[in-house]
């Protein structure tokens, strides 16, 4: 008779314990969304101070240097297809970024800080600022890619998505419409 | 220790099954954003994403009847396809692309070199299998306790990520 119940009870052992690890696991991963960071900056404050080079002028530049002028950060990874699909539109909004006095700088996502798979032979290759894992880190808390981020003159984070939401779509429409119609940025309402 | 060695490989097939079932059904439920993994991959295009993601879907479906019906061929078949799949994650790890997948259905997670981890056990299961006289005839109990095993070791190998993930 015992012997009867003993392997009936280790099927139910074996069951309720892989049914319990996956209720740990769940529960676990449930934990961590929750104290995830957040994913954006906060917006309508002072973006935390930065310092990187910008790659190609070999030169120190921070925030305190952008201050005064818009300013769009976008973080690039090097093995990301999404970016690689962005780089046309960026080159677009560069041309217009430039002729309205928008600092544009593109951020690479990782430590090696090379995309240069993403911008090598674009105008983008000029527009590379290498920023510490810190500081990325505070200014893109999930380290997300393709990542923008707005700057107003004031320093104050007035967006900031993944690239292709509706305010990246506007901006983008701006920097294009400048090319045509050269008048003056006006930050859109974010 | 014949018998022992048997009922482990027996373990080994019912765990190396319960993956395939969950690896089809997960693909399948979530077969865009495979097809989006996929892209991140060198070799696959827009073009051929779609079929691509079938075609993987699909030889994992057959390798799970195969293994269901023929265990010894099919387990050769899943020991290849997992070799297979560790070298796309290896190509994916070395050159840096940021992959994400829900390989085994629920929550897409970023590939990792767990997930190497995780194929090289189920290859090791396959092996393992291989290398067992086959298990004759096992009651029903016996059976159950072992698929319950191989419930166990695809909750485990399936969710390192959260075993080996920081406590912070």
């Amino acid at each position: 008779m015992e012997g009867n119940l003993i392997l009936p009870a280790l099927v139910a052992v074996a069951f309720a314990t892989a049914f319990n690890l996956w209720l740990t696991f769940r529960l676990a991963a449930r934990l961590r969304e929750s104290m995830a960071p957040p994913f954006t900056v906060p917006l309508g404050e002072s973006v935390p101070p930065f310092e990187g080079i910008a790659r190609a002028q070999s030169q120190a530049t921070g925030s305190a240097d952008l201050a005064g002028r818009s300013t769009v950060l976008v973080f690039l990874t090097p093995g990301c297809k999404t970016c690689a699909g962005h780089v046309p539109e960026l080159v677009e909004a560069l041309n217009g970024a430039e002729r309205l006095g928008v600092n544009l700088w593109i951020v690479p996502n990782d430590d090696r800080h090379d995309v240069d798979i993403l911008v090598a032979g674009t105008p983008l290759a000029e527009r590379v600022l290498i920023l510490g894992s810190a500081d990325r880190r505070r200014l893109n808390p999930r380290m997300a890619a393709p990542f923008y981020l707005f700057i107003d003159e004031a320093s104050t984070a007035l967006a900031s998505s993944m690239l292709g939401d509706e305010d990246w779509r506007t901006f983008v429409e701006q920097m294009r419409e400048a090319v045509v119609s050269p008048a003056g940025f006006e930050p859109a309402t974010y | 220790m014949t018998g022992t060695a048997a009922y482990a490989g027996e373990a080994c097939r019912l765990f190396v099954m319960v993956a395939l079932a969950a690896a089809v059904a997960g693909k399948t439920m979530a077969i865009d954003d495979f097809r989006d993994t996929l892209l991140d991959l060198p070799l696959v295009s827009i073009r051929n994403s779609g079929a691509a993601a079938l075609a993987v879907i699909g030889i994992e479906a057959l390798v799970l009847g195969a293994v269901g019906v023929a265990p010894r061929v099919g387990m050769a078949a899943a020991l290849v396809t997992f070799l297979l799949m560790s070298t796309a994650i290896l190509i994916a790890l070395v050159t840096r692309r940021a992959l994400t997948c829900n390989c085994f259905g629920g929550r897409a997670r970023p590939v990792s070199w767990l997930d190497l981890v995780r194929n090289l056990t189920l290859i090791g299961a396959c092996a393992f299998f291989l290398s067992c006289p086959p298990l004759d005839r096992p009651g029903l109990s016996e059976w159950l306790l072992l698929l319950g095993i191989a419930f166990i070791a695809f909750v485990i190998s399936t969710n390192l990520d959260e075993i080996a993930a920081p406590a912070d």
